[in-house]
């Protein structure tokens, strides 16, 4: 483990920040675009989350786990830009935005993930596409390990019924 | 499991590279964050004030302008961008726009929205000129700086954007064309007066000249509104077309290697506003004068669509609906779906030609300003001004659309190049 006395000590640098949150600002904003669909409001949420982690970085106790701690805060920031958003009910709406599934043999995947409620969504993207364990899974949701195995399994049973827990 | 957990990564995996992040995304945010204070406890209030009034004002702004699905400038700036992105890299499609913060900077962006590269003029392009681009970016042509907006002194620039040697040549050319193949360009003039139509290598004098037989009362009326509206080498075949206010709009389908006329169409005065043509020279649009809002007089009843091989009708639209361009593989077209005029917020959209199905779609609060073609796909790279920005050069936002109507756009704002 690194030391950690860098992010506990009262003058945090940016150079800290930047060791400690910077390798993980990418997987930030996927983790916000999976969640928002929004590219603008994906970077928005991010640079709003790095604010937050700014500001909170003394709460970070362990530098391994800051991947899943700056995660949590994009994820929490997320759902606060969904709740933000009483402006949807008058847009238009809006044409498809996925490019049509012509390389699967199950082309309907991509539109039943776009239909998944946004925390399933988050649960299958963190496991499946960022590859993080479930431990990480289970810290970014709030919940256990064990917890994030049922979550993922639940969102991955709604996209194929048949699926058996392994 | 294995194979739906494939799936999954697949599916994602589309999504995300639709929306790649924003290039500097590191360095920006963790500048940016770390200028944040970490405790300000005393501000809180003065900062949920701040909040509040913020709040306020947004309401406002977006009960009055953004109740519909509409890109906008203030909504395109979460990332700023400009700069120096170095050398643009070699075989890579890109298109170019003006760096606002760096005069005679031009910044190259991919067909993901990621900026590639940077060209550096040693002038910046003043009012009168303009740079126009090669297809994939690879080349440019500059006008002399106070031209009379034609071609004549035009300089040539390299894939990174350094001047090419000139070639001195007596031509006075009407018109010039970058070729589909992006290391041509067509050319037109009339110095022995008789229009002919070229090839040439950016920097050399136009090789092949050939004659075509353009009505005479064109060049008799005065009027000289003749233009290349494609130019396709691959194809043997260029698009010219006369279109002017008060006189009839004509079209020729030549071929390239001998300049005879394939195909010549002509249209009542007044009845079309302009005429499109695909970067293949296979598809044309003939605009209805009421795309441009003209209700003074007749117009044609419908925007159509034809083939120029042999001028069959492929579909018609509207006549408020006009086309602006073709997607480089004819799938797709870029219309604007209310009057194209200036000072006026522009609806636009794109549709399947085969099918008429509207993929994509905006009702914005800006101006049109002009688009980019993706070279080998069914892409187009949308750039919007503010109403109120009629400048030569005006700032402009980017709004990427593609098949299906998948849309993205660099973050941040530009200048029209």
């Amino acid at each position: 483990m690194q030391d950690a006395a860098v992010v506990t000590a009262d003058g945090a640098h940016a150079a800290d920040f930047d060791v400690l949150v910077g390798p993980h600002l990418e997987a930030g904003y996927r983790t916000a675009l999976a969640i928002l669909r929004d590219p603008d409001e994906a970077h928005d949420a991010v640079q709003e989350a790095a604010f937050k982690a700014w500001r909170r970085i003394r709460q970070l106790r362990d530098v391994d786990s800051a991947r899943a701690w700056f995660l949590a805060i994009v994820a929490n920031q997320c759902r606060s830009t969904r709740r933000g958003r009483w402006w949807s009910v008058v847009r238009l709406p809006k044409v498809e935005r996925e490019a049509p599934d012509i390389e699967t043999e199950r082309p309907d995947i991509g539109r039943a993930l776009a239909r998944l409620p946004s925390d399933d969504r988050l649960a299958l993207f963190l496991h499946f596409y960022l590859d993080l364990p479930l431990e990480e899974v289970g810290a970014v949701l709030g919940v256990s390990a064990a917890g994030a195995k049922t979550r993922v399994y639940r969102a991955a049973k709604k996209l194929r019924p048949d699926l058996e827990m392994s | 499991m294995d194979d739906l957990r494939a799936e999954i990564r697949a599916a994602f995996e589309r999504e995300q590279a639709a929306h790649p992040p924003a290039m500097g995304l590191r360095p920006v945010v963790v500048r940016s964050a770390v200028s944040q204070p970490r405790r300000q406890t005393s501000l809180h209030w003065l900062a949920v004030v701040a909040a509040l009034v913020l709040g306020v004002l947004v309401v406002v702004s977006l009960m009055s302008s953004r109740l519909v699905n509409g890109p906008s400038p203030a909504h395109k700036q979460p990332i700023p961008i400009g700069g120096d992105y170095g050398p643009p890299p070699a075989g890579w499609p890109l298109f170019y726009v003006g760096d606002p913060k760096h005069p005679g900077w031009y910044i190259g962006f991919d067909w993901n929205g990621a900026p590639r590269g940077t060209i550096k003029l040693a002038q910046p392009v003043d009012d009168t000129t303009f740079l126009f681009q090669a297809p994939d970016g690879s080349g440019f042509g500059l006008p002399p700086a106070g031209g009379k907006g034609g071609y004549d002194g035009t300089q040539f620039l390299d894939r990174l954007g350094r001047p090419l040697a000139q070639t001195s040549s007596s031509i006075h050319f009407h018109d010039l064309m970058w070729a589909g193949d992006s290391s041509r360009l067509c050319t037109l003039d009339f110095d022995t007066r008789a229009w002919r139509v070229g090839l040439m290598t950016p920097g050399s004098a136009p090789a092949s000249l050939h004659t075509v037989a353009i009505d005479d009362f064109v060049s008799q009326s005065g009027v000289i509104a003749i233009r290349f509206a494609a130019c396709s080498p691959g194809n043997d075949r260029a698009v010219l077309t006369y279109s002017v206010f008060q006189y009839p709009t004509i079209v020729w389908v030549v071929r390239l290697s001998d300049g005879k006329i394939l195909l010549r169409e002509e249209h009542d005065r007044n009845q079309l506003a302009d005429l499109v043509v695909s970067r293949d020279g296979s598809l044309i649009a003939e605009n209805s004068n009421r795309s441009t809002g003209y209700i003074g007089g007749p117009s044609a009843a419908k925007t159509i669509i034809r083939r120029t091989s042999d001028g069959s009708v492929v579909t018609s639209l509207e006549p408020t609906i006009g086309v602006r361009g073709f997607s480089a593989d004819d799938s797709l077209m870029l219309v604007t779906t209310s009057p194209w005029a200036s000072g006026v917020k522009t609806n636009m959209a794109a549709i399947e030609v085969a099918t008429g199905k509207v993929v994509w779609h905006t009702e914005a609060a800006d101006e049109f300003s002009g688009f980019f073609t993706e070279p080998l796909g069914a892409g187009f790279a949308i750039m919007f001004k503010s109403i109120y920005d009629q400048a030569p050069h005006p700032t402009v936002f980017i709004v990427m659309v593609f098949t299906g109507g998948a849309s993205h756009g660099p973050p941040g704002t530009f200048l029209h190049p």
